[in-house]
């Protein structure tokens, strides 16, 4: 489904360049749970955000579900971005002026589902995270683990193929981050979603079926 | 401590410099208005102040009735004057004022200039304070050939104001042809100032216009006279003496003119007649009083002003309600340690204050430098230094005050109710979407899209008179005045032989215009326009003949008993066959009735304010009076003007040679029209730049408060335009809601200004829907090019950076 090849990417330092990633191959199949790790500054974020769609490397090229991303317009990426790809983070990123229902409707919107569809879809969500009672809060009011539960569900109400987490119980204590990681178990091997995670954990690594090591920019 | 709230608002001023601009530019434009608006209104109020006698000076006015009307004006006849001052003690001295729009070629030497004659009696200078330079007031205009000059006279003849015994000539005078004797100047009057209603060039003794025009009736009502009265006389007990005494004197006259019997007089406080001219109708501005205004237009100017400040506050308020969310941490730090609700209010007061100040000095620089535009527009010749009296400084300071009351008290007051707890752990959400806000710029898109359809309609309205039809064509037509009494067919025929043969003139005419007057035709009296005209001037104005025929040198007898009408005339009197038919002009025109040779197309003779009326044109050919109407060649106007010049120096070498073209004098009907239009165009542009900029702050506050947001958002798949669109909405919203105000209140004003005119040219819808399109498209257009701005960030970055 993603393949890599020679993928690099550089920033301009003064009159040389600052390499974050050097030439990764990588093939990620559908349905495939996968770790990213390293030490800090080692280009796990990097490579994210890469697969994520949200950079372009600098360098190589990039297949997303057999199409070469950096020939594809704007318009295109964005239809990619839009029904294929969902995004979890580390600081939850919720809009603090939307409700839990607004918040995880939002992608809906964005692709342009029907109000009646969005509606069920919503709340078949709401449902099944145990939220129903919560949909009118709004983030601030809720504790860390459920406001990263609101984030798990905007990320895969669109029936996402694949979704990218960017250290997602970083910000949670242990309790709460089993949760999430035995949600992110049950949607890859119940719901058959693909899913890249950004961690520093070993234990969180262990959910998953493979684990992609970087060091320094180069895979290990 | 009181340092410390220093630094901070340098500090946050520095930190929010964008929005300090934006505030800081609207209030000073705003302020300055402001500025300019008080100093229009305490020059108008300050008319005819400077007369030492000004708190017992008075000006007699005539209340009578006129074809069913009650008119009250500021004339009276020449005999009220010497008989009430006779018979009351009360009136310790009198005036009689004749002028203001008569001028007459004096000449000294070769010399010749047109001046503004006044006929004042000889008490005018202790009735009223016009300080001379040289001679004596009290006797300068004892003698019927004696006149007074101003300095900018005595200058223009002599170059040096020394002139008293000099002598003056007045060529076609039918007084001075009588006295025989050349005017003597007998003093040099210091220039009236500008804010003065009586203005004059030269002083006559009222004896002069007497040799010429001696009245005894107690009906007629054209000139001024002023009184002033003891101390402790009672206006009241006076203006009743004075219907008294009028009634006893007149009794024989009202018995021949009872429809003239309901004259009543009254009076009117010199410092009064500015603002409520109590002009004569159908009289040319003989009473003394010239450049009369009405408080309309100071209560218009202040209006205009205060709208454009108060959009100011609106943009103050709402960026600071917006961006004083971003200070509730600091609200809430200095509650926790202990700041009661009231220090807090200072610090902000005093925050905005400095900013209030800086707006005061920069208005007060743009006042300075605009002075000169202002005074263009105002027609007026206000100094800067104006400001600095004592109760123009106060004003000052009571916009500042008024800046701070209307800006900074609500913004101050709303942080200062923040609850520390609230702010210090982030539970209230700070979107700045506040009720209020939206209300104050409802208003504010509302004031300029209301002001934009002003100057649209204005601007459809001039346009719609420069380019209507008016029944006849003005270009290339000159007209040459003719002053005083000559023999205006003599100077006609010398005109046309001397331009014979010359291609870059075409027809030469004579035509006079006589106003409005009695005509009796089918058995009625009417008032009808009087023309004179000859055969040359139908066609030379391309005028068209729907009946009958023109003027026409094959038949002599039209001089005397030919007449031509226009429709309006036709149509006024009734007839059916009007070729042919008998009317009656009055005295003037002789004793024998004039019989229809052809009717006119109507044609715009007054400006488009008034409708087209009844007109009778005799031939000018027969009677007295006249101004020449000359065709030039297109191209050649430039050698035409010279020409004419040089054939007018030859033909009157001792008259002043005036002239104008068609065209501006038509443009002068509408001068103060069009002086609006560009006051309005002005404050339109004031207030949508204003409007503009405050769209812009709120837009890019929103915009920056909302960083993440627009960063989560188009991690979701958000594109610019979804953006855009969702930073749209509410404007877009307030603007709908303004358009559909402004639109209500557009249409009822400008409905009741161009019925003003009784030609306009109306009031389609699209003038609403495109005012209120141009807002909606600047503003869209504001909020846009930051929204797109915005979501093109890079989306890793600013999630990143929380």
């Amino acid at each position: 489904m993603i393949q890599l090849e020679k993928i690099s990417k550089y920033y301009p330092a003064g009159f040389g360049k600052t390499y974050v990633l050097r030439h990764i191959d990588l093939n990620i199949k559908e349905g495939e749970f996968i770790s990213i790790m390293g030490p800090s500054g080692s280009g796990k974020s990097t490579l994210l955000h890469i697969l994520g769609l949200l950079e372009e490397p600098s360098e190589g090229e990039y297949l997303f579900l057999d199409e070469p991303v950096q020939k594809l317009t704007e318009k295109k990426r964005t239809e990619l971005h839009r029904h294929h790809i969902g995004f979890v983070f580390q600081a939850y990123h919720l809009i603090d002026e939307l409700t839990v229902y607004e918040n995880i409707e939002t992608p809906l919107l964005y692709k342009g589902t029907s109000s009646s569809e969005r509606k069920s879809r919503v709340a078949e969500l709401l449902d099944r995270f145990n939220m129903v009672a919560k949909k009118d809060l709004f983030p601030h009011q809720l504790s860390g683990g459920q406001q990263q539960l609101v984030g798990v569900a905007r990320a895969i109400v669109h029936n996402p193929k694949v979704i990218f987490a960017d250290e997602p119980t970083g910000n949670l204590h242990s309790e709460q981050a089993i949760e999430i990681m035995e949600l992110f178990q049950k949607l890859n091997q119940e719901d058959k979603v693909t899913i890249v995670q950004v961690t520093h954990s070993e234990t969180n690594a262990s959910y998953g079926n493979r684990i992609v090591r970087l060091k320094d920019g180069w895979l290990a | 401590m009181f340092k410390i709230f220093f630094k901070i608002a340098a500090r946050q001023l520095w930190q929010g410099r964008l929005y300090a601009m934006i505030n800081v530019a609207g209030l000073a434009v705003g302020s300055a208005g402001m500025l300019f608006a008080v100093l229009y209104i305490s020059d108008e109020s300050s008319f005819d102040r400077f007369h030492r006698n000004s708190p017992n000076l008075y000006r007699i006015t005539s209340t009578y009735r006129e074809r069913g009307e009650i008119i009250r004006t500021g004339g009276t006849g020449q005999v009220q004057g010497p008989a009430f001052q006779a018979r009351m003690p009360e009136i310790t001295h009198y005036a009689r004022v004749m002028g203001g729009d008569i001028y007459g070629d004096v000449r000294y030497g070769h010399n010749a200039f047109k001046l503004q004659l006044l006929f004042v009696d000889a008490s005018f200078f202790e009735v009223f304070t016009f300080p001379l330079l040289h001679g004596d007031g009290r006797t300068a205009l004892q003698n019927v050939n004696s006149v007074v000059i101003t300095r900018r006279t005595a200058l223009k003849f002599f170059n040096r104001t020394d002139v008293v015994g000099e002598l003056l000539q007045m060529d076609a005078d039918p007084s001075a042809m009588r006295i025989g004797k050349p005017l003597v100047v007998t003093g040099v009057a210091e220039d009236p100032p500008a804010n003065s209603s009586v203005q004059f060039d030269i002083l006559f003794p009222f004896e002069f216009m007497k040799v010429s025009f001696d009245d005894t009736s107690w009906l007629n009502a054209y000139l001024g006279t002023f009184v002033v009265l003891r101390p402790n006389a009672q206006p009241g007990q006076v203006i009743g003496k004075f219907n008294r005494i009028a009634g006893a004197l007149s009794q024989t006259q009202r018995k021949d003119h009872p429809e003239a019997s309901a004259i009543t007089y009254g009076l009117q406080k010199m410092t009064d007649i500015h603002l409520n001219g109590q002009e004569i109708p159908n009289q040319n501005g003989e009473s003394g009083i010239v450049n009369s205004s009405r408080p309309l237009y100071s209560y218009i100017f202040a209006g205009m002003a205060g709208f454009i400040l108060l959009m100011a506050s609106i943009n103050f308020i709402n960026i600071h309600i917006a961006s004083s969310l971003r200070r509730a941490k600091e609200v809430g730090i200095r509650k926790a340690t202990g700041s009661g609700t009231a220090t807090i209010i200072v610090q902000f007061l005093g925050e905005s204050a400095l900013l209030i100040a800086v707006a005061m000095i920069i208005s007060l620089l743009l006042v300075f430098l605009l002075m000169p535009a202002f005074n263009h527009l105002s027609q007026k010749t206000i100094q800067f230094s104006a400001l600095l009296n004592v109760g123009l400084l106060g004003s000052i300071i009571g916009i500042f005050l008024m800046n701070i009351v209307c800006a900074a008290l609500y913004p101050a007051w709303l942080v200062s109710r923040l609850s520390p707890v609230e702010t210090l752990y982030s539970k209230i959400r700070l979107a700045g979407r506040s009720r209020m806000g939206n209300m104050l710029m409802v208003f504010q898109f509302a004031m300029a899209i209301l002001l934009g359809i002003a100057s649209v309609v204005f601007y459809r309205q001039m346009h719609f008179i420069r380019s209507k039809n008016l029944g006849y064509n003005p270009d290339q037509v000159v007209r040459i005045a003719i002053q005083g009494v000559r023999d205006v067919h003599q100077v006609h025929k010398r005109f046309q032989n001397e331009l014979a043969g010359d291609p870059a003139f075409g027809a030469i005419s004579l035509a006079g215009e006589f106003g409005n007057r009695d005509v009796v035709v089918n058995g009625q009296k009417m008032l009808a326009n009087v023309r004179t005209v000859d055969a040359d001037y139908l066609p030379m104005l391309e005028m068209k003949l729907l009946q009958g025929r023109n003027f026409s040198p094959a038949f002599p007898s039209d001089e005397t008993f030919g007449v031509l009408v226009n429709e309006a005339f036709v149509k006024k009197a009734g007839i059916t066959d009007p070729i042919g038919q008998r009317l009656m002009p009055d005295d003037y025109f002789g004793k024998q009735s004039l019989s229809i040779l052809g009717v006119v197309g109507d044609f715009h003779f007054n400006s488009l304010k008034e409708r087209i009326g009844p007109m009778i044109m005799p031939m000018s050919t027969h009677y007295g009076g006249g101004e020449l109407w000359i065709k030039i060649v297109q191209n050649r106007e430039h050698y035409a003007i010279e020409k004419l010049q040089k054939t007018f120096k030859k033909v009157l070498p001792d008259a002043v040679f005036d002239y104008a073209f068609l065209h501006d004098a038509n443009a002068r009907a509408y001068a103060s029209e069009l002086r609006w239009q560009q006051i309005i165009t002005i404050a339109t542009i004031v207030a949508a730049i204003i409007c503009g900029l405050g769209l812009f702050g709120l837009a890019h506050l929103a915009i920056s408060q909302r960083r993440r947001e627009t960063g989560i958002r188009v991690v979701l798949g958000a594109t610019g335009y979804d953006i855009a669109l969702g930073f749209s909405k509410n404007f877009v919203r307030i603007i709908f809601t303004a358009i559909l105000i402004a639109s209500a209140a557009g249409y009822y004003l400008m409905h009741s200004w161009l019925d003003h005119f009784a030609y306009h040219a109306g009031l389609p819808w699209w003038v609403f829907v495109c005012s209120g399109a141009v807002a909606l498209l600047l503003a869209l257009f504001t909020v846009f090019a930051q929204a797109l701005r915005a979501a093109a960030a890079d989306p890793v970055k600013v999630l990143r950076s929380e």
